[in-house]
């Protein structure tokens, strides 16, 4: 697995995009126990990361708030002891795909099974907090679960690059910085002008243009690199975006 | 915290991200080469099974006249229409082109879709047509107007009035198909309709079959049913929730009785707005409901086919006779904490009060838990019955005799429930009645070893609270 990361976009125009890595999940999967435990670290991260949407899937099907919570948690540390095989095809590539099939598959044919054999004890797989995860829930509506689990997944995604992006912020001391201008992350133009916020930085417009600008820049790296991680091929990423815009939309 | 996104204007949910715009935050992610404001591009769609405007599908149908797109869930998407010969207003269902790709689909579309023409019963949406149009494969059916059982669901619980309503319907429906021999295999609320006059019809008889060919869970999906997944219908392969456990162990053996594993799951959900989880309550637990109810779908929810109903008629029976018994006077309540079933908030009812006044002679009698045990251990099920003569025997010897009216007339008690039965006999211990019913059905081999629970805690419980200074048993004819 190729697990360099990327150097910073300090490049001008012009110049070739960073390499971004793929976690080549799908090989992880398959590898069997001769994977590494780097291979499954970025595999349990990117289950950490993605829990909820799984979880309000269990959910939005009926399943109640502890019901769901065994069966999250049942299921991903069966995939991550590998003993889920992938039925999707997974030169599909998408991680997003792969886990709601599984899911579907699970749901069907062994968490009955497993529900029977009772495992009890044994450290659960992942750190989930079951409240947080309630209040985050959407109300009921008309979404099938499918579109629900997709509009998480998209939510997720959201919320962790933008957390990261906050974190980088505050590494720098730039926390104030980063509190002002993440509206702009949201298009919000028109509603703050650069110069009510330079005034309020202490710094020129042009300062603030450019910070803008940066802040942007690096929103978009850091959520190409958050997609890269849940497909097979950079080619991928642009065509996942368009799909978690539309989930996002219905 | 603002409760618009002042960008697109579109209502902030609690949950947004950092409080922005999920939205918005999604656009701006898009790559627009130059700098110009996040959230003016807007991104090309990626294809995914839209439905055909009404217009677009005239010319496939030109014996029908499409009126509107109803809505899109399930298998595929739904359409007003009229037949313009019959002039008659029917429901146009097609499937995504990703669902019906899978080798021998025709086939076994036109199998099952003349099975499915064969089903007509006012319980049943009825199939009047189905085929091919431009290689969009369609069906023409009845169209309901109402609400299907997953919108009330929705809402929470259905009144247990409604729920006793929709029930026997179901199981008529059901009944009907089966003695056809007809599976539905998917009865879920999604697929039971309910029409403004309050009649239960059950839609997408046979269809997951269909497009799931030959139903092997065990074996790996071929990608257009994945895709069909994806893109929209679930449960290809039956839902997952309400599916009985031989159907997702060992497809391929199902039979008519998964289906009735489903109305059970069905019934407890519209009972307690819940889904059955791990720990299986019995509903009385979770809602003021008839408590032999529990028995019925409890029963219906047993994980081996052969400890179902093996009818669904016989659901319908054992519903309609507790409706029924429920609007004649019952016998005196349970005494309370019958363990096996559930609490009650009923005390006990005056045959009790009168009985401790002759507990001084039951003072010699030894303690009956140990009794309990050692019968259950045994299975003993008629000498259990016979126990319960032996203690009455006692209780008639002491003198005491009962002068009340009885609530329960024989034939009634021969055409009751088990657990009725059960109820009345520990309500009123003197009353030799429902203890001759329940050792004919014991003799008979019709008691179970739950209900031999039943009695043996029942009498535990009864007569530890009656006689809490210990009483003596006859023991030894009782063997095992």
């Amino acid at each position: 697995m190729r697990e360099d990361r990327p150097s910073p976009s300090s490049s001008s125009r012009g110049a070739p995009r960073p390499e971004f890595v793929t976690t080549d999940w799908p090989a992880v999967l398959h590898a069997g126990q001769g994977g590494g435990t780097r291979a499954h670290a970025a595999l349990a991260r990117l289950c950490q990361t993605y829990w909820h949407p799984l979880y309000a899937y269990a959910r939005r099907r009926g399943h109640a708030p502890h019901d769901a919570q065994d069966l999250t948690q049942e299921f991903f540390s069966r995939l991550l002891e590998r003993r889920l095989l992938a039925r999707a095809d997974p030169l599909r590539g998408r991680f997003r795909s792969f886990l709601l099939a599984s899911m579907n598959h699970f749901l069907a044919n062994e968490w009955e099974k497993a529900r029977a054999r009772k495992r009890g004890g044994g450290r659960p797989a992942l750190s989930l907090d079951l409240a947080a995860a309630e209040q985050r829930l959407e109300p009921a509506d008309d979404a099938t679960p499918d579109k629900a689990f997709d509009k998480q997944w998209a939510l997720c995604l959201l919320e962790t690059v933008l957390t990261r992006l906050e974190q980088e912020f505050q590494r720098e001391g730039k926390a104030a910085l980063f509190a002002l201008l993440k509206r702009t992350l949201a298009g919000a133009r028109e509603s703050q002008p650069y110069a009510e916020l330079a005034a309020k930085l202490g710094l020129s417009e042009g300062a603030i243009k450019v910070a803008v600008h940066r802040l942007r820049r690096r929103y978009r790296d850091l959520i190409r690199e958050e997609i890269a991680l849940t497909v097979a091929a950079p080619e991928e990423v642009e065509s996942e975006m368009r799909h978690l815009l539309e989930a996002l939309a219905g | 915290m603002e409760t618009k996104c002042p960008s697109c204007g579109r209502p902030l949910a609690p949950n947004a991200p950092l409080g922005l715009c999920p939205e918005c935050l999604m656009h701006c992610a898009f790559p627009t080469g130059g700098d110009v404001a996040c959230g003016s591009a807007a991104p090309p769609k990626s294809p995914r099974f839209v439905p055909p405007k009404p217009e677009e599908l005239a010319p496939l149908f030109p014996q029908l006249e499409i009126l509107e797109f109803i809505g899109q869930g399930g298998m595929g998407a739904v359409y007003r229409a009229r037949q313009k010969q019959l002039g008659r207003i029917v429901a146009l269902k097609i499937l995504p082109p990703e669902a019906a790709g899978g080798a021998g689909f025709a086939e076994r579309f036109t199998r099952e879709a003349r099975a499915l023409a064969s089903l007509s019963h006012p319980n049943i949406v009825t199939l009047y047509e189905f085929g091919q149009a431009d290689g969009l494969y369609y069906f023409l059916m009845e169209l309901v107007d109402g609400v299907n059982l997953q919108e009330l669901l929705r809402a929470g619980r259905v009144a247990p009035r409604e729920a006793l309503a929709i029930v026997p319907q179901i199981c008529d429906a059901l009944q009907f198909a089966h003695d056809l021999g007809i599976v539905h295999r998917d009865i879920k609320p999604g697929n039971i309709l309910l029409s403004r006059r309050g009649q239960v019809k059950i839609a997408d008889f046979g269809i997951a079959k269909m497009i799931g060919g030959d139903v092997r869970a065990d074996l790996p999906a071929s990608p257009d049913i994945l895709a069909a997944q994806q893109h929209g219908p679930t449960g290809v392969v039956g839902t997952p929730e309400y599916m009985a456990p031989e159907q997702i162990g060992h497809p391929a053996e199902v039979d008519h009785r998964a289906d009735i594993y489903a109305l059970g799951v069905v019934f407890y959900q519209m009972l307690t707005g819940e889904l059955p989880g791990q720990r299986l309550e019995p509903p009385s637990r979770k809602v003021q409901i008839d408590v032999r109810l529990d028995e019925v779908v409890l029963r219906a929810l047993e994980k081996k086919p052969e400890q179902r109903y093996q009818q669904a008629s016989e659901v319908k029976t054992m519903v309609e006779t507790i409706v029924q018994s429920s609007k004649t006077p019952l016998p005196p309540p349970l005494p309370p904490r019958l363990p096996n079933t559930v609490d009650r908030n009923g005390t006990g009812g005056p045959g009790r009060e009168t009985i401790q006044g002759a507990a001084g002679s039951w003072n010699t009698l030894k303690s009956l838990p140990l009794l309990v045990r050692v019968v259950l251990t045994g299975a003993v099920l008629v000498a259990l019955v016979a126990l319960g003569l032996t203690a009455f025997a006692f209780i008639m010897r002491s003198g005491y005799v009962d002068k009340r009216p009885l609530a329960y007339s024989p034939n009634k008690l021969q055409s009751a429930p088990t657990v009725a039965v059960i109820q009345a006999g520990l309500a009123d211990p003197r009353n030799s009645m429902p203890w001759s019913e329940l050792k004919n059905r014991a003799q008979a081999g019709r008691l179970n070893r739950n209900e031999a629970d039943i009695i043996g805690d029942g009498l535990a419980t009864w007569l530890r609270r009656n006689y809490p200074n210990g009483y003596d048993w006859p023991f030894d004819d009782l063997g095992g």
